[in-house]
């Protein structure tokens, strides 16, 4: 096999495009096809609920890579390309493409929401390109959205859709917006920033029934028993990884495609990365981390197996949201949190909110804060126990703290 | 417009035309650059386009907004004259440069 091995990626979004670029980076002489069942050239995804369906940019602007970049580096993409099947007896795709080594980066679909009574043509989702362009068609003619879900997605188009002029409803059937991933304290500033702009939120409620009117728009009834008219419904609820093809050719799945620390599955010739794939990452077993940077990361590791070269320990797991002129960033994973410290001001939009277990920071959600999410990265990824009124006194730099903190262990 | 230089992480000099992107991240990621993986998009987020230069060269640069200074105070083997990729459009950049992928 050597140099000419022939690897294959189904999926080329942010893990799958980057695994072939990595490949290719690795050993130039790889054989590496591209398959996408999108038709269009690979792109990213954060902007599909932002800048894209408020149509700031263009869909060329946020392609991951230039259109001449795939044939440049060698690689074969096709697009429009739908898999059906794996034979892995004879390591061969459709039929037709043969591999020595498979990549499964197939990602994930939009949790399903049921609202009994509204037709599916009033309930859309967003997870594509192409949801976000028909999406972007549909608010034409549209005055009043109602978003199901108070995620991050479900944030970003509201504040999206505020800024283009439509009035929204946004629903979440936990306790508070947020609920999975940050403390109180940030959801609380996010739920009051978008209803000082116009959101209206029904919080800990469920859209319990709709019914259509004569003039095509759809009145929904929430389970408090407030009733609304509405022209269109977002769901946006999480998502499933995409796990079909694997099941069919009988690997193992788990919540995802069920991968060791280098991206194989149960058969050593085919890998999984990105959303799709329940990776054991090290400080976070049995946890899914569905985000741009685990994408790339696990691309990372994967090409690097395959060719058989070294690779970067894993980087502290990171995420980013962008809603209005509020950037948060947030740094490590927080669950298993004994204790929450607020630093800057929150009345003011800049802060940041950290997570302590045992005294020791695990991870931080930064609001406008960019410096010191990157600081927050380096105190997590150090260890080593902060005073809590060290961390929440904004006269302290993170530079001292950072130090101190290093000297303490 | 002449070329932009740009020493990769493996210590490879790429001379790259000015075209197909709109700065110097996107124009590294479309030449597949090792060491310049631009994750979040040239938001000014990952600090994934980390580029260092000359101090003579630096000073050619336009000046860096504050989301861009207060991410490079905190990113690894920062130097003064370091700048993130995203943040410099390509018609910012003047003629003669060369820039070090720092990774």
């Amino acid at each position: 096999m050597g140099n000419r091995q022939k690897i294959v990626i189904i999926g080329a979004s942010h893990a799958g495009c980057n695994a072939a670029f990595q490949l290719k980076q690795h050993i130039p002489g790889i054989e590496v096809t591209l398959l996408s069942d999108e038709s269009c050239l690979p792109y990213h995804r954060p902007p599909l609920s932002k800048a894209l369906v408020k149509g700031e940019v263009q869909a060329e602007q946020i392609q991951l890579k230039s259109p001449s970049a795939f044939d440049e580096a060698g690689i074969e993409l096709r697009l429009n390309y739908s898999v059906k099947e794996i034979d892995r007896k004879h390591r061969l795709i459709n039929g037709e493409l043969n591999y020595d080594k498979l990549i499964l980066a197939t990602g994930g679909a939009p949790r399903p929401v049921r609202i009994p009574g509204l037709e599916s043509d009033k309930l859309v989702y967003l997870r594509d390109m192409s949801d976000t362009l028909a999406l972007q068609k549909r608010l034409e003619n549209t005055q009043h959205i109602t978003l199901v879900g108070g995620g991050y997605i479900g944030l970003e188009l509201a504040a999206s859709l505020i800024q283009m002029g439509k009035k929204v409803t946004l629903v979440e059937a936990a306790s508070r917006i947020l609920n999975r991933v940050t403390a109180a304290e940030v959801s609380d500033f996010f739920q009051t920033y978008h209803q000082r702009r116009g959101v209206h939120f029904l919080i800990g409620q469920q859209i319990e029934q709709a019914t259509l009117l004569q003039d095509g728009r759809a009145s929904l009834r929430s389970s408090d028993g407030e009733c609304f008219i509405t022209d269109l419904v977002v769901a946006g609820i999480g998502m499933l990884p995409n796990t079909y093809l694997a099941s069919k050719a009988k690997l193992e799945t788990d919540n995802g495609v069920l991968v060791n620390q280098y991206g194989q599955t149960s058969d050593h010739n085919i890998y999984a990365i990105g959303d799709c794939a329940s990776y054991p990452h090290p400080d976070h077993p049995g946890l899914r981390i569905e985000s741009v940077q685990s994408a790339v990361e696990q691309a990372r590791i994967t090409a690097a197996h395959i060719t058989q070269q070294d690779f970067k320990p894993h980087d502290l797991p990171w995420f980013w949201t962008d809603q209005y002129d509020l950037k948060m960033k947030m740094a490590g994973i927080n669950t298993g949190h004994d204790a929450t410290v607020l630093r800057g001001s929150v009345s003011d939009g800049q802060f940041s909110c950290f997570y302590l277990r045992n005294g020791v920071v695990i991870a931080a959600d930064c609001v406008n804060q960019p410096g010191e999410f990157m600081a927050s990265k380096r105190l997590i990824a150090q260890g080593g126990r902060v005073p809590a009124e060290m961390l929440s006194n904004s006269s302290i730099s993170m530079k001292e703290i950072i130090t101190l903190c290093h000297q303490s262990k | 417009m002449s070329p932009i230089k740009i020493i990769d992480a493996s210590g490879q000099c790429h001379e790259l035309p000015r075209a197909g992107a709109s700065n110097l991240m996107q124009l590294a990621v479309n030449h597949n650059i090792e060491g310049i993986d631009g994750e979040c998009g040239g938001c000014c987020s990952c600090a994934t386009c980390h580029v260092g230069l000359s101090q003579q060269d630096f000073e050619r640069l336009p000046a860096m907004h504050e989301d861009e200074q207060a991410l490079l105070e905190y990113v690894p083997n920062s130097t003064p004259t370091s700048r993130l990729a995203c943040q410099l459009k390509l018609t910012d950049i003047p003629e003669g440069l060369n820039f070090n992928v720092i990774s």
